[in-house]
């Protein structure tokens, strides 16, 4: 005898079965589909989607999937209809339908009992009746690949920061016209620089790179790595990995010349002290004489503004110019000193005649023509000339110049961000990272953190490079960011 | 409830009527076997065809098989409602006189309205009442007629002068309206031999009773019907009326009006009634595909486009019927 409950259990098992696969196969589906889009948005365009947030998206899709799975096994079979179609499909002329319906409204025994003698020795196969369904296999099989292909594309360096990909093709195809220029430039050897001065522009490059967690040499690193990845995984990208090679190569000759700068500056300190012995040797005994040989003996070491202060007084004292020893001067200096709220990167005070008393220029170290000639003779006003251009010129450059010194901070201050780069004052593209003096296009307009120029300039006057060595940073900071007039 | 006794007896005494009809009617099994399910289903049948094809034979023959009260009312333009359900006469008994109601021919188990749209409508709704209700009115008393009841109408779709069509109201009172047809050439041998040949057609002896009528009566309206047949039934009705969704296009232009509920009901029995005549005990959907046009067919109407064209109700319930899924 045919037991119809039985059937009826099994067949509401296979549907919830079948019915909870196919809700788990569209949820993954879309979930994939969605993540999909997702990945290769973030290869396409410059959207920064972190890994751990797609990877939180596979999760949800998994989890959406399951919850589809429960859902539609949970949710009420309508049994008329699923045996009807199983009817239809086995062959069995309406009848487990109609037994069904018999039970259901507990009808004569005699049809039922007939009904189910009709199905008895007959095989019913629910697969045929309950199908899982072409459709949902296609689902399942696009979901499950979608999630792969997503979790392949997440896996590309490249995809992980569409920034990096967007500015790294800008800069790099621009890169290599200026890279010989750069090299030649090097090998010219840089003139002396202070140790301490090389350092803060050394922290002055690296420092944007810095604040996005690289070196220079780790984003060269990132940049090859990505680059072999992309030779693996695609012809296509050979011209990016070709631009990112050359880029990399920029930074090593960047290294290098950083590298001749600080060398050159431990040279240009050592020839500082002797200047400063031999002044010292050159000076009848006074107190001024003490404090420059003091001067001259401590280097770089600590209370060296004491000394300089010292050296200020007993200038003073002989009656040499006010403006080169005005203790109230140096006072003041000490003050900016210990103060590090100091606005150094306000625009350059115009100067007083007092800042040079020869009226040469030649107190201003970094002033056109105001290089020191070979062999000039040396007297009391110019060696007061010259120690205080070696201090750092007037009172208030040199504050900025030390306490810039001592910060190794970029010059920042807060504006409204202008377009420096491209037409008409607009972003057109924006350089890539290591370069970041200059804001992304969307920043313009915005208030934010800006680049003094001026103040720059002031500053690298105050440090005493000569035009030649700023001209060769200025053109390695303008060959890289490709636009800057 | 039935039992199984009831269902056993059913099944024989149908079985045993089907035979008999056989034996007097050559071929024409699906107006036979519409005959029965009206009888089964406590309906009327609709015969159209044309004059000669044994339609009054063939409801002679299920009267006489069954052994019930046949009256046969052939049609005319004078006819009058009174010759049908009948009228109060003056009878004198001991010197008294006082009206008395002389039954009309209505008042039988098995009634023949031959060639139906012949009567002037009047005459043709004196059948409404004893057609539906089972009762007739006259004057005002109302007298119940005895079961089983059922009313076989004849007409002839060729010879249209001088007829009356019979209104929507009366047509769809019938369970079931039957075409039929013209017989084969082997049929025709056959029909052409047992009329010459002998005594010529005999009328079977009956061979069941209106008790077994009403029993089987009884079983068919248990026969169940799973519920997404009835569904489809539903579907299959409403997809006749060319403004529902279901409709497909052939409906949208050429119908006018779709079937009535009442076709949905005579649809469901007349399936039950296939079903039990064919041995089953639940009403499959060949049951439901048998009767579909025979319990429609009558109930549409068709626009002018599709009178102007031509076309034919059973096509478009065939289309109906392609277009409607039973799942």
């Amino acid at each position: 005898m045919f037991e119809f409950s039985e059937f009826l259990v099994r067949a509401e098992r296979r549907a919830r079965r079948m019915r909870a696969a196919r809700a788990t196969a569209i949820a993954v589906a879309v979930g994939a589909a969605l993540l999909l889009a997702v990945s290769v948005a973030r290869l396409v365009a410059p959207v920064s989607i972190a890994d751990v947030a797609l990877l939180y998206g596979a999760v949800a899709v998994l989890l959406a999937g399951a919850c589809a799975f429960v859902l539609g096994w949970r949710l009420r079979v309508d049994l008329p209809r699923l045996l009807l179609r199983i009817d239809v499909a086995a062959g069995t002329e309406e009848r487990l339908s109609s037994l069904y319906e018999l039970r259901q409204r507990n009808g004569p025994a005699v049809l039922r009992s007939r009904i189910e003698r009709g199905l008895t020795g007959r095989s019913i196969d629910l697969r045929q009746g309950v199908p899982l369904g072409r459709r949902a296999l296609v689902l399942f099989s696009g979901g499950a690949l979608g999630l792969l292909l997503a979790g392949g594309l997440v896996a590309l360096p490249m995809g992980r920061d569409g920034n990096v990909t967007a500015a790294t093709q800008i800069s790099a195809a621009r890169a290599p016209d200026a890279a010989p220029e750069l090299l030649r430039e090097s090998e010219e050897g840089a003139p002396a620089l202070r140790t301490s001065e090389a350092d803060a522009l050394r922290t002055d490059i690296e420092a944007p790179t810095g604040e996005e967690g690289r070196s220079p040499d780790d984003a060269l690193e990132a940049a090859l790595g990505l680059s072999q990845v992309n030779g693996a995984l695609d012809g296509a990208a050979a011209p990016i990995v070709e631009l990112l090679a050359a880029q990399g190569e920029l930074l090593a000759d960047l290294a290098e010349i950083l590298d001749a700068l600080e060398e050159a500056a431990e040279q240009a300190a050592e020839g500082l002290m002797e200047s400063l012995e031999e002044l010292a040797s050159r000076l009848p005994a006074s107190a001024l004489r003490d404090a420059v040989e003091e001067l001259a003996a401590a280097g770089e070491g600590d209370g060296l503004a004491e000394r300089i202060d010292a050296v200020k007084e007993a200038m003073a004292e002989q009656g040499l110019p006010p403006e080169a020893g005005d203790p109230d001067a140096a006072s003041e200096g000490g003050e900016s000193m210990a103060e590090p709220e100091f606005d150094l990167w306000s625009p350059p005070e115009p100067e007083g005649d007092g800042a040079d008393p020869a009226g040469d220029g030649t107190s201003r170290q970094g002033n056109e023509g105001g290089q020191r000639e070979a062999g000039e003779p040396v007297g009391e006003d110019e060696d007061a000339a010259l120690i205080e251009r070696m201090l750092g010129g007037d009172e208030g450059r040199g504050d900025e110049a030390e306490s810039f010194l001592e910060r190794k901070e970029p010059a920042f201050y807060d504006a409204e961000i202008e377009g420096r780069i491209g037409l008409d004052g607009e972003f057109e593209e924006f350089v890539t990272r290591g370069v970041p003096l200059e804001p992304a296009s969307g920043d313009v307009g915005r208030s934010g953190r800006v680049v003094d120029y001026d103040a720059l300039r002031a500053i690298l006057d105050q440090r005493g490079l000569d035009a030649q060595e700023r001209q060769l940073i200025e053109r390695y900071f303008e060959a890289i960011a490709q636009g800057e007039q | 409830m039935i039992t199984e006794r009831d269902y056993e007896q059913a099944t024989a005494s149908m079985t045993a009527l089907r035979e008999a009809i056989d034996g007097v009617i050559v071929g024409h099994e699906r107006v036979v076997e519409a005959a029965l399910v009206g009888m089964l289903g406590s309906g009327n049948v609709l015969l159209e065809g044309i004059p000669g094809l044994g339609k009054t034979l063939l409801v002679r023959a299920l009267a006489a098989a069954l052994g019930l009260r046949f009256s046969r009312i052939q049609f005319t333009p004078d006819l009058m409602p009174a010759d049908i359900v009948g009228t109060d006469i003056i009878t004198e008994e001991d010197g008294r006189r006082s009206f008395s109601f002389a039954p009309g021919p209505v008042f039988a188990h098995v009634v023949l309205a031959d060639e139906i749209n012949r009567a002037t409508p009047k005459t043709q709704s004196a059948l409404l009442e004893a057609m539906e209700e089972r009762t007739v009115t006259v004057g005002t008393k109302t007298y119940p007629l005895e079961e089983p009841f059922v009313v076989l109408a004849t007409q002839n779709p060729i010879e249209m002068e001088g007829t009356y069509p019979l209104p929507e109201a009366q047509i769809d009172r019938f369970l079931l309206k039957a075409t039929v047809e013209y017989p084969s050439i082997d049929q025709l041998v056959a029909i052409a031999e047992r009329n010459t040949e002998g005594a010529g057609v005999v009328l079977p002896q009956p061979v069941a009773s209106g008790d077994d009528i009403l029993r089987a009566r009884r079983v068919v309206r248990e026969m169940p019907v799973a519920e997404e047949l009835r569904r489809y039934v539903a579907r299959l009705v409403m997809a006749t009326h060319p403004s529902n969704a279901l409709a497909p296009a052939c409906v949208r232009d050429f119908v006018e009006y779709g079937a009535s509920p009442r076709g949905a009901i005579a649809l469901v029995l007349a399936a039950k009634a296939r079903a039990f005549l064919a041995g089953q005990a639940n009403v499959r959907r060949s049951d439901i595909e048998e009767m579909f046009v025979l319990a429609l067919q009558h109930r549409m109407i068709l626009n002018f486009r599709g009178e102007a064209e031509g076309v034919r109700v059973a096509g478009v319930l065939d289309e109906v019927w392609k277009a409607t899924s039973v799942t």
